[in-house]
This record gives structure tokens, C-alpha cells and sequence, in this order.
């Protein structure tokens, strides 16, 4: 029982508190793409969460074994990288099997798991020697994390898009990267100024 | 003759009368601190008014200072910061808010965040150490800032009349209690809607304070619990936020359901920070968490029963017809 | 010879400074809002991403074209990791204090998106030649980006230069990735207000278009592609 509010908690630390998104900029490319389509939003989150579950529980097994553990950072590095390719390549292909889905969704699925968000979990759990509860509930709580900034980010913009005050250079673009740095700052106020490494 | 225009929009006088609330806190904080406080406020505002000057002319936007909103920018990050803050703490965050927060988003009621609020946080991220240095003779390295979770023990260590009268460490101008109260009458008096604000945020507060305590101390109703309460309620920038940025009339909503949901949201934000954040008082967080987070609620909560009620009335007129 | 060094130059002015990655394209965020605090580490993530760029794009038009794009992306990630591998593995042998002051953004940068958006949009699209031009004129964007951040962060957040102290505290709160994205909002604003003062006619091109495919993506939602199966099969 105990692995289960271990990752329960560290679900909510990862949502709440540590929202790696602001935190550390990991994915913050593709949050700010998606605040332009709120519609697909929950689609790309659930990819999101999906590569980023598996990746750090295979991640944080294979962590287990006592000829990886004794490996350093970089071999460790190698090694996730494996183990997220293999997901993918294995994702695509069964999706591929099963749905028989068009280009588009394909891209969308390689768009999600080439993703720095997804690819930073593993070394996170990895460099805070997380049990595999919160391996789970940290993957899981960052790509709900993802959804958060992308929704605080979409709305934000539609309420900047009706603003007919913003000055011309700084309209589109620069105002939205400055919005992003106002929420990530006001996100510092749970986390502190410890955790963006 | 000339031809009056009777839709003329009404000036607001919101800054200007919270510029004088400053003015006020400015006196009292005077009796306390001596004249480092009036120095960093003059400086503060001086550079506030400058640096609005010098973004307006970038945007090649009219500068106006009668609105007062680089008075009150000034003013009160001025007031907010310890009276033993260096001049250039005070100036770094003006002008942090004003090119950083107001210049870009256009103009004043046009921000999504507030200024002042953010000029403080990115003080407290950059210097904690000065933002929050309220050691005293007094109180030693004890500080009643952290005001709603502070723990108890700490709290009691605090004389209510001394809290009440200001005699506290914490911010240049946020310490007098007595001070806050005039100033939530005066808020009463001259923007009665604005005051719906205050009140709710307080009584959050308050239940807040007494959760706190309770979980504390068992007793829910003793005297020495209420007088805890008080002092939480009384300490770091809960009564400052009541008045001035839970009121902040361009990022508050216009209507009174949504006033009260904005208010109970930025207390409970504040509360819970207070709880977890590492920062002294995370005041100004709050208040920019509400910001950030008011759209979404005001979005997904208001939007969708405006919605319906829409639909209602046009099924109502419809089959009327 | 006069047209293609032209082109080159248009493809440099084009895609480096006109349409420049980061602050017209918004690719490649994390790295220059988290990563580059100081010049040091701006210059390694640079020189890194530069080797990993050039190579996508050429092995991309070179061999890659005929590949669906799905497998070509995860092709583009493993090219990144056979040029950041090595210098992982350099860094944390013989220089630890960069590896550690770059922390995970140094692996992370295998899974950047520019490598992904240029390959996708240029290289298998066009020649060898004029991918590794496509490909310099990016870098350039992004890698002036890089250093200009970091610069900034390391002067004006540290109070150091190239490790050497100024002799002033710095304003800590740049060092993080707030502190980076607004840097990154204010360069934008002055490349968008050089761009209205010198070629008001070309504003239309750098309004910024965040998806691969032009056209809606509703048909790349996950509720589509199960939808659309059970038709097939029915």
C-alpha cells in the first residue's frame, strides 16, 4: 500500500508544487503550441502521460538492477534513451497495426514522445533515486502538469488576443513569451528557488 | 457652444485614492522606522514615475501621471520592503513592474498581472535576504511575517497591542494594524464595491486563522486562541492585501458573485502558500497565482453558466413568440 | 556561383534573423530559457547543437526522404544522441563542473525540437546543399539567441563574465528559467521592432505558425483514429 501513496504524493508534488513545465522549461515548446489548439489539448496530454508513464517505470526497473545502478550518469543517459526509442518505435508500430491511423496522428504521437518533458522524467526520478510509486506518480503528475501550464497559458492568450492596447513590436510573440515568464514567476511562489535543475 | 458630451466616461479615482492610503501609511511607518522609509519612498516613486515616463515614450503611448498608477507602483513596493532596505531594492522593482508587467501588455487596465504584486516577487526571488529582513532587537531572528501559518508558539510570542499598533517587525508600511483598519473604512467609504473585495478576502483569512490555530491548540474558543487569531490576522501582508490588491480595480471582476469568488480564491491561494512556500511572506504570489488562475476560473466556471442562461432566455423569448 | 551565394544569403537573412527560430518560430525553448546562464554553457549547448543540426538535416535529405515521418523523427533524435552522447561522456570525464552547471539540459538536447521542424519543413524536402545551407542559417539564429542569453544571464544575473567577477551582485531571479524567458520576450520585441523599422512590408511572414502540417490537426487526435478504424471495419 505504501508504494501507492508514495505515488499519489508525489503526483500531487509534481502537479501542485513542482510543475516542471514553468519550474524547468521542459516542454515548454510544445505547451505554448498547444495553447494555440485548446480543442486537441487533452489528446496531446494523454500521449504526454502515456510515453512519459512507461518510459520512467521501465526507466526506474531497469534503475533496480545492480549492473545499471553502479553505471554513471551518461550510461544511464544512454540507456533511458533506449528505452524511450523502443517505446516509441513499439507505439508506433502497434498503433500503426491496430488503428491503422492517418499521417497526421502518427506525427502527432512522435511530436509528443520526442519530447524534452517526457525524455527529463526518467533522469529526474533517476537523480532523486525515487521509488517506482514515485516514479509513477511523478510521470503521471508531469504530463497533468503539462495540461495545467498549457490551459494557464491558452486562456491567458485569448484574454492578451482581445487586447487592442498591446504595442505593435511587442504584439504576438514577445507578449506571449513575457506571459509565460509572469505565470512560471508567480509558479516560483509554491516551488521556491530550489527546484529547476 | 460647446456641446457636452453626457456619456462621458467617469475618471476613476481608485489610484489616486489608494495613492493617499499610502500617504497615510507613510506617516505611520515615519513614527516607527525614522526617515530611511520616507528616503526609499521618494526614490521609489521618483524612478517608478521615470521609468513609466521612459516606457510610454518606447510604446510611443500618452504618459499620464494624474491615473497615479506609477505613484501607487512606487509607493507601495516602497512600503512593502523593510525600512532597512537599500535604496536600489525598491528601484530595481519599479522598474521591474513597470518595463516588465504594465509596458508590454499597453496599458494600466490592460495588465493581466499585477504590478506592484510582481515587482515584489521578483524582489523576493532575487534577494530574500534583504526583501525579508525583519530581524529586530526585540524579536531577534523571530519574525511574524509568515502571518496565517505561522506556528503558534511564535505567534503567541507576539503582543496583540503591539501588532495592532505596528510595533511588529515586517514591511515598512505593513505593520500597523490600526492604520489598515482606517484604511479599509476609507476603502468602505469611497469604493463601497471594492470593499465586497476586502470583506471576503478577510473572512476567508479569518476562518483560515482559526483552522490553523485550532489544528494547534485544541480549544477553539478561549481567549488565548482568539487572541492568536487576531495577531495572524493582524501580521505580514493579510491586511495589505485586503486593501490594496485584492481591490486593485483593473484586474478585480465587475461583478458581485465573481468579486466574492475572486476574494475567497486569493485567500485561500494566500493561505496555502503560506503553508508551503519557503518565502517569508508569499503574499504577492498569491495575488499573482489569482491572476494567473482568475481567467481559467472566470472561463470554465462563470462562462458556462452565463452560457446557459443565455440559451434559457432565448428558449423563454422564443417561445413567448 | 552569384546566385547560390544570393541564396545563401537570403537563407540566412531569411531563416536566421527574419523567421529566427526562437524568437519568430518559438522552437527550442527549453534549453535557451533554462540551460543558458552563462556564456560557457551557451557556447557548449551552441557547439552541440550545431554538429546535431547539420547532421539531421544532411543525413535527412540525403537518405531519409523515402521513410515515414514518424520513423524519420525518431531517426532525427537517434543522430542527436550519437553527437551528444560523445560529448556527454568528454564533459563528465574531464570537465565536471560544465556538466553539472548544464545538469540534464545536456542530454535533453537529443530530444530538441529544432532538429525535428527543420528536417520535417527543409530537409527532405530539398537537396543536400541547400539543407546544410537551411541548416547554417537556423544555427545562426539560434545559436546568436543562445549566446545573447546567456550573456545577459551571466553579466547582468551573475555579476560575472566569462567567470570573472564584475564586482556587483547580480539579480539572481534571471538565472531561472523566468529569468531567461523574459530575456527572450524583450530580444523578440526589439527583433519585431527592427523588422517594422526596416522591412514593414515583410511583418505578414513572422507571424508564427505553430504546427508541422498547415491544416487542421482534428485528424490527429487519438478519439479520431479510433473513430475512424471502427468505420473501416464496419
Amino acid at each position: 500500500m505504501q508504494w501507492f501513496f508514495d505515488m499519489v504524493a508525489a503526483a500531487i508534488y509534481a502537479v501542485i508544487v513542482q510543475n516542471l513545465v514553468f519550474n524547468g522549461g521542459y516542454g515548454i515548446t510544445e505547451a505554448v503550441r498547444m495553447a494555440s489548439k485548446p480543442k486537441k489539448l487533452f489528446s496531446t496530454a494523454g500521449m504526454i502521460i502515456y510515453f512519459s508513464t512507461v518510459t520512467a517505470v521501465i526507466c526506474r526497473i531497469l534503475d533496480f538492477l545492480p549492473q545499471i545502478e553502479k553505471q554513471n550518469n551518461t550510461i544511464h543517459f544512454l540507456i533511458f534513451f533506449g528505452v524511450l526509442m523502443i517505446v516509441y518505435f513499439v507505439s508506433g508500430a502497434l498503433s500503426l497495426i491496430i488503428l491503422r491511423p492517418n499521417k497526421r496522428f502518427m506525427t502527432k504521437l512522435s511530436m509528443c514522445a520526442m519530447n524534452t518533458l517526457v525524455m527529463a522524467i526518467p533522469l529526474i526520478n533517476h537523480r532523486s533515486v525515487s521509488t517506482l510509486g514515485e516514479s509513477i506518480g511523478t510521470a503521471f503528475g508531469s504530463g497533468v502538469a503539462f495540461v495545467v501550464a498549457s490551459v494557464l497559458i491558452s486562456v491567458g492568450f485569448t484574454k492578451i488576443a482581445h487586447n487592442k492596447k498591446i504595442p505593435e513590436p511587442f504584439r504576438g510573440t514577445p507578449v506571449m513569451f513575457i506571459y509565460v515568464a509572469l505565470l512560471s514567476m508567480a509558479v516560483t511562489g509554491i516551488t521556491g528557488t530550489g527546484v529547476f535543475a | 457652444m460647446p456641446k457636452v458630451n453626457k456619456h462621458k466616461k467617469k475618471k476613476s479615482t481608485y489610484y489616486p485614492d489608494m495613492c493617499f492610503g499610502l500617504c497615510i501609511l507613510l506617516i505611520v511607518s515615519f513614527f516607527f522606522h525614522g526617515i530611511n522609509v520616507i528616503v526609499n519612498f521618494y526614490v521609489s516613486v521618483i524612478s517608478a514615475i521615470l521609468f513609466d515616463y521612459v516606457g510610454c515614450k518606447i510604446i510611443k503611448h500618452k504618459f499620464r501621471v494624474k491615473n497615479c498608477h506609477a505613484v501607487f507602483i512606487g509607493g507601495l513596493i516602497s512600503l512593502m520592503l523593510p525600512a532597512s532596505a537599500p535604496l536600489w531594492l525598491p528601484v530595481l522593482g519599479c522598474a521591474f513592474a513597470v518595463f516588465l508587467v504594465k509596458t508590454p501588455f499597453g496599458s494600466l487596465n490592460h495588465a493581466p498581472f499585477s504590478s506592484v504584486a510582481a515587482g515584489v516577487a521578483f524582489l523576493s526571488i532575487c534577494r530574500p535576504d534583504l526583501v525579508f529582513d525583519y530581524a529586530s532587537a526585540e524579536f531577534g531572528t523571530v519574525s511574524i511575517a509568515r502571518s496565517l501559518s505561522q506556528s503558534t508558539p511564535v505567534v503567541t510570542a507576539v503582543d496583540l497591542i503591539n501588532a495592532f499598533i505596528g510595533s511588529v517587525p515586517g514591511g515598512a508600511g505593513m505593520t500597523c494594524a490600526v492604520a489598515m483598519i482606517g484604511l479599509l473604512f476609507f476603502v468602505l467609504l469611497r469604493h463601497p464595491k471594492s470593499f465586497i473585495n476586502s470583506f471576503f478576502f478577510l473572512l476567508t483569512c479569518f476562518v483560515g486563522a482559526i483552522v490553523l490555530t485550532a489544528a494547534e491548540t485544541d480549544k477553539f474558543f478561549a481567549l488565548n486562541s482568539m487572541r492568536i487569531i487576531l495577531v495572524r490576522m493582524c501580521s505580514g501582508y493579510t491586511l495589505c492585501m485586503a486593501v490594496f490588491f485584492v481591490t486593485e480595480e483593473p484586474l478585480s471582476p465587475k461583478k458581485k458573485g465573481r468579486r466574492i469568488f475572486y476574494s475567497v480564491m486569493m485567500g485561500v491561494v494566500y493561505i496555502i502558500l503560506g503553508l508551503v512556500s519557503e518565502f517569508e511572506d508569499a503574499g504577492c504570489f498569491a495575488v499573482l497565482l489569482t491572476n494567473a488562475f482568475w481567467p481559467v476560473a472566470e472561463k470554465y466556471i462563470f462562462a458556462p453558466v452565463r452560457s446557459k442562461k443565455e440559451v434559457t432566455a432565448v428558449e423563454s423569448a422564443e417561445s413567448l413568440t | 556561383m552569384n546566385q547560390q551565394k544570393a541564396s545563401l544569403k537570403q537563407m540566412i537573412h531569411q531563416g536566421g534573423f527574419l523567421r529566427n527560430p526562437v524568437l519568430v518560430q518559438v522552437i527550442g525553448i527549453c534549453p535557451v530559457a533554462a540551460a543558458a546562464t552563462s556564456v560557457i554553457n551557451a557556447i557548449a549547448l551552441s557547439t552541440v547543437f550545431s554538429v546535431s543540426l547539420i547532421l539531421c538535416e544532411v543525413v535527412a535529405s540525403l537518405l531519409l526522404k523515402k521513410l515515414p515521418r514518424w520513423v524519420r523523427m525518431g531517426i532525427y533524435s537517434i543522430i542527436g544522441m550519437a553527437v551528444v552522447f560523445p560529448v556527454m561522456y568528454v564533459f563528465e570525464k574531464y570537465s565536471l563542473t560544465v556538466f553539472s552547471s548544464l545538469g540534464i539540459y545536456l542530454p535533453l538536447m537529443v530530444m530538441n525540437s529544432l532538429n525535428c521542424v527543420h528536417c520535417e519543413k527543409y530537409a527532405v524536402k530539398n537537396s543536400v546543399k541547400l539543407s546544410f545551407f537551411d541548416a547554417i542559417a537556423s544555427l545562426l539564429g539560434y545559436c546568436s539567441i543562445l549566446l545573447a542569453v546567456g550573456l545577459i544571464r551571466e553579466v547582468v544575473g551573475n555579476g560575472t563574465l566569462l567567470g570573472f567577477d564584475l564586482g556587483f551582485d547580480g539579480i539572481r531571479g534571471l538565472l531561472m528559467p523566468f529569468g531567461g524567458l523574459f530575456i527572450i520576450g524583450l530580444l523578440s520585441a526589439a527583433h519585431k521592432a527592427q523588422i517594422i523599422r526596416r522591412h514593414p512590408e515583410r511583418l505578414h511572414e513572422i507571424e508564427t505558425k505553430f504546427t508541422l502540417d498547415e491544416a487542421d490537426d482534428k485528424e490527429a487526435t487519438l478519439s479520431y483514429a479510433i473513430k475512424n478504424r471502427f468505420k473501416k471495419s464496419s
